[in-house]
């Protein structure tokens, strides 16, 4: 019954035989992949082995940096994103990313948070103000921040930064939620915390999450993907890949054998 | 020694080091300071006066004193002369060491003979002449000089008097109460005033005809019957030109005397009082009595002293509805007892007067100072004179005879004067003027700061204007849109451009650039509209685009593109310009600019120096902008670009946000490198020290007028010291700027180092 409805679960993003070069390095070996609309997908594998490179390939960062070259497809709802039509901004819009350490702007938490609604020319403070409450309370952030919106938000802890960057991209109400290692820098409790805000997330979201922590991938994520050496080398539901890895190579790295 | 100790050894040499370094750069900034400092302070000692001999208690210098009529003293103090009643003179040696002993009546001859009084006498010592008015109405011009010689070898100082003709001067033959004398161009004229009150004035001209052949006239008026009370106090200018009068109602009378067959009374005046100043036609009398008039050096300015002890400086201004006459510009500290004796400088404008209590002061008349005042003891004074070289006053007292040193350097420096309007001789009205020399030595310094601390400020706007928009936006386009490539070209150029050395840009701005845009100048006004219009529309057409031709060009290339267009845009208003100029302008520009708008255009002028020294200020700017914008994290710039917010947005909402301290202080530090520079505004503006804003004029920097000024001026003397004071300005200035600028800088760098 419940396999069932999984497999009914449309592909939000469908990747085809991506490959991502860095001059002459290939960093991505041919992946494709299709990820669930409204599940969370953990891309797990040792460092170095691609996964924030597909990750930002994905709300294309990747070109921000000299050099990359993309080959293969990436649609988003059915969409190429690589495609010369594709406006960047806009896909940017609906594909927003968290990264793995916090960069709150150096302004204001009020500013942080509607910094991208604020510059897509809305003005009016009271629909600003809406908005900075809903990002925050999603965030789990809105308790602790309410008396100091309009401070500085660079006064903040770690992992109340890092809540304030999960706000920050909720703000924009986007449809895929990328996120670097977002619990990376912080301490158990900030962690539980994200972990709680992510299984919330899911039923209005899109999740990617990229991690190392074996336990975290299996506590949140609906998916597993599994990288190696800019391979994707498995794939599937995350109690299969935990349970029942189908490549040794899988086994040996969530085992911890190697990585 | 173990390697911990040695570490530590290691680490304190270093901070010793490194805090020796430091107190090294606050020491050389300190003892600059100081320098400067020590080189202005002369400026603010304030005068002073001490009594230096006194020769008296003699019973034949007694008489030899009361009998006197006028006194003098040469230029090293050497000697003093008296002299007397009866046309003799006594000599005081004021050199020797003992000057009781020194009473010396050589015997000469008197100078004149038949054994004749004379009742008063008038030492002008700038003219070097005495005149003598006789107790039977004559006058006698007498040239007087007093010069060193070597009398069987011993240094003497020798007094040479001529004697002029005598003219009879008061018809009647009676005695003479106050006499002046003045011999201008092809003129003499003596006026004075009879023991009557008669006033009366003689003119002797002198026309000469084509020819060669001269012919004298003699012109003789008694001006009494214009006056409306009794003359008191009479001053002819030097140049014999005009007459001043004082009488016992507090009116002050001026006639012109270019006329000699027929004087004419330009204004009577109010002199003292609450009226002062206005015509006693419309205000009636002054409240007191006029008791000495004296010219300055210069003939311009008449000091004007009354019994009330009230003294002013009065020249002619424009006054409404009365042309030009004589008005009470300076007001100086007052005595308490009527005024006796008005003694001018024969240097600057300085002056001393005595009033009848014996208090004798010393005033400077432009700056508006009065530096001293001193008790001299009981007793009014028979005469007071100022030395040739304002270095002592001369006293002739009832018993004694003293000689009263005087230190007063720089008399026409106070703030007013460097920093305030003042009311030069002249001038119509109170202005800020810079003009250190001149062509005669009546001639006056005006020594304010303020236009030339506005050339500064004028060429550091004009250069800001070019530089900060070119230096900021050339910063935020190499480090936010241009190419990794394009920004290792342009740093190291921008680089060199700052290595420029400024002579070579003000030698390109003075000589290629100015004449150049003079030549081109309507062409330069057409770029100046067609250059914006066609960015304008560049952008607008760019937005048009469809998006897929847009994006086959990288972030950056757009502007690239722009570049041949704009040298399309430059090319035709080039040839446009003498298109522009024989249609709207008239075939001229200048004289359009002048017809239109009143403006000159001078060849060098703060366009030039706009570029000039926006060419050298840009690289400044450039380099710490640059800085600052590519420093902010890029994780910021990636964390907004995630957020679906185009790149200009970015750019404008956290990148110069986050950089501005340090865009700010990059352009505090242009701004201190802009009024600092010397070598652009030297050789690129005309260096007139002018008070306009207008972009077509120049202006004097107060950095290229040390480097005029400085060779010529004498070490020590005021305007040296008044250069210093301009240095000082600029050092705090520039140091102010650039403290502020790296103050803002290092705030900038904690804020990103928070992130
Ligand atoms: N900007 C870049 N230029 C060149 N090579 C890069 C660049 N970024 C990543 N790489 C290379 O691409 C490969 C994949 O890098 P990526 O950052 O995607 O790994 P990762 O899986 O995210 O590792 P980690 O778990 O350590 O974050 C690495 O070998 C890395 O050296
Ligand atoms: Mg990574």
């Amino acid at each position: 019954m419940e396999n069932q409805r999984r497999e009914q679960q449309p592909d939000k993003i469908t990747v085809e035989n991506l490959r991502v070069f860095y001059k002459d390095f290939e960093a991505l070996k041919g992946i494709t992949i299709g990820i669930k609309a409204n599940r969370v997908t953990a891309l797990i594998g040792p460092s170095g082995c691609g996964k924030s490179t597909f990750l930002r390939t994905l709300n294309r960062m990747n070109d921000l940096i000299e050099g990359v070259r993309v080959t293969g497809s990436i649609k988003l709802d059915g969409e190429d994103i690589y495609a010369p039509t594709c406006d960047v901004v806009d896909l940017r819009k609906r594909v927003g990313m968290v990264f793995q350490r916090p960069n709150p702007f150096p302004k204001s938490i009020f500013e942080n948070v509607v910094y991208g609604p604020r510059r897509y020319g809305i003005k009016n403070r009271v629909q600003l103000m809406e908005i900075c409450e809903r990002s925050l309370k999603q965030a789990a952030l809105w308790d602790e921040v309410k008396d100091r919106l309009h401070h500085s938000a660079l006064g903040l802890s770690g992992g109340q930064q890092q809540r304030l960057c999960i706000a920050r991209a909720l703000a924009v109400q986007p449809e895929v939620l990328l996120m670097d290692e977002p619990a990376s820098a912080l301490d158990p409790i900030s962690t539980a915390k994200i972990e709680d805000l992510i299984a919330d997330l899911k039923k209005d979201y899109t999740i990617v999450i990229v991690t190392h922590n074996m336990q975290q991938a299996g506590r949140v994520s609906d998916y597993t993907a599994f990288f190696l050496a800019g391979e994707l080398i498995e794939y599937g539901e995350t109690a299969t890949i935990f349970e029942r890895p189908s490549d040794p190579r899988t086994e040996d790295y969530i085992t911890g054998r190697f990585g | 020694m173990d390697i911990r100790t040695r570490r530590q050894l290691m680490d304190l040499s270093g901070r010793v080091l490194a805090a020796l370094g430091a107190l090294a750069i606050f020491g050389a900034i300190f003892l600059l300071f100081g320098f400067l400092a020590r080189e202005v302070a002369p400026l603010l000692r304030p005068a002073s006066a001490e009594q230096a001999l006194r020769v008296e208690q003699d019973a034949r210098l007694a008489k030899i004193l009361a009998e006197s009529v006028a006194a003098g003293v040469d230029e090293y103090l050497e000697q003093a002369f008296l002299l007397q009643r009866d046309g003799t003179f006594h000599l005081l040696d004021l050199s020797m060491g003992d000057p009781l002993t020194t009473v010396d009546s050589t015997e000469r001859p008197p100078l004149w003979a038949g054994g004749a009084k004379a009742s008063v006498a008038r030492y002008d010592p700038l003219a070097g002449r005495i005149v003598v008015g006789m107790e039977d109405g004559r006058a006698l011009p007498v040239d007087i000089q007093q010069r060193a010689a070597f009398i069987e070898g011993r240094r003497t100082v020798e007094l040479l008097a001529t004697v002029g003709d005598a003219v009879r001067l008061e018809p009647h033959g009676r005695s003479l109460v106050h006499i002046d004398w003045a011999a201008g161009q092809n003129r003499e004229v003596a006026a004075g005033i009879s023991e009557e009150g008669r006033l009366v004035v003689l003119i002797r001209e002198e026309t000469r005809s084509l020819f060669g052949g001269g012919q004298r006239s003699e012109h003789a008026h008694d001006l009494t019957p214009l006056l409306s009370g009794r003359a008191t106090a009479l001053a002819l200018a030097p140049d014999g030109l005009t007459l001043a009068v004082g009488d016992d109602g507090g009116l002050l009378y001026q006639w012109d005397l270019a006329n000699a067959s027929s004087p004419r009374l330009i204004g009577k005046i109010v002199a003292n009082g609450p009226e002062a100043g206005r015509v006693a036609e419309e205000a009636g009398r002054g409240s007191f009595a006029v008791t000495a008039l004296a010219y300055l050096i210069g003939g311009r300015s008449l000091v004007v002293a009354d019994a009330g002890g009230g003294v002013t400086t009065w020249f002619t201004v424009p006054v409404e509805g009365h042309g030009q006459l004589l008005q009470p510009v300076h007001r100086h500290q007052g005595h308490v007892a009527a005024v006796v004796h008005v003694a001018p400088s024969q240097r600057n404008r300085n002056f001393a007067t005595a009033d009848a209590a014996g208090v004798v002061k010393l005033h400077h008349s432009t700056s508006e100072q009065t530096f001293f005042s001193l008790e001299t003891g009981a007793g009014s004074l028979g005469g007071l004179v100022m030395a040739p070289k304002n270095d002592a006053l001369l006293l002739v007292k009832e018993g004694s005879v003293e000689l009263w040193s005087v230190s007063n350097p720089h008399p026409e420096v106070s703030w007013k004067t460097l920093f305030g309007k003042v009311h030069y001789e002249g001038y119509p009205r109170p202005a800020y003027v810079w003009q250190s020399t001149g062509g005669s030595n009546a001639f006056e310094p005006k020594l304010s700061l303020i236009p030339l601390a506005f050339g500064t400020l004028k060429g550091t706007f004009y250069a800001l204007i070019f530089a900060l928009p070119l230096g900021v936006l050339g910063a935020l386009y190499t480090s936010q849109f241009a190419s990794k490539r394009l920004q290792q070209i342009v740093k190291p150029v921008v680089e060199v451009m700052a290595g420029l050395p400024s002579v070579v840009l003000g030698f390109l701005a003075g000589l290629w650039l100015a004449p150049l845009i003079a030549r081109i100048f309507p062409a330069v006004v057409l770029m100046a509209v067609s250059i914006p219009l066609a960015l304008i529309a560049c952008a607008w057409v760019w937005r048009r685009l469809p998006g897929p031709l847009r994006e086959r060009f990288p972030a950056g290339v757009e502007a690239l593109l722009l570049m041949p267009l704009l040298g399309l845009v430059v090319l035709g208003s080039l040839q446009l310009g003498p298109v522009l100029e024989s249609l709207a302008m008239r075939g001229d520009f200048r004289f359009w600019l002048f017809d239109v708008f009143g403006w000159t255009y001078d060849q060098r002028n703060s366009l030039i120096i706009g570029i000039a020294m926006g060419f050298a200020v840009i690289p400044v700017v450039f380099s710490i902008s640059e800085d600052a914008l590519s420093s902010v994290p890029q994780e910021l710039v990636a964390g907004s670009l995630a957020l679906g917010v185009t790149r200009w947005q970015t750019v404008t909402g956290v990148v110069v946000p986050t950089a501005l301290p340090g865009i700010v202080s990059s352009v505090m530090i242009g701004i201190g490198r802009a009024v600092g520079e010397t070598m652009i505004v030297l050789m690129a503006t005309g260096n007139t020290p002018v008070m306009d804003f207008n972009i077509f004029n120049g202006f004097r920097a107060l950095s290229a007028n040390i480097a005029v000024e400085m060779p010529e001026a004498p070490v020590g003397g005021t305007l040296y010291r008044v250069l210093f004071v301009a240095a000082l300005l600029l050092f705090l200035f520039t140091f102010f700027l650039n403290t502020l600028g790296e103050l803002v800088r290092a705030q900038m760098r904690k804020r990103v180092e928070r992130l």
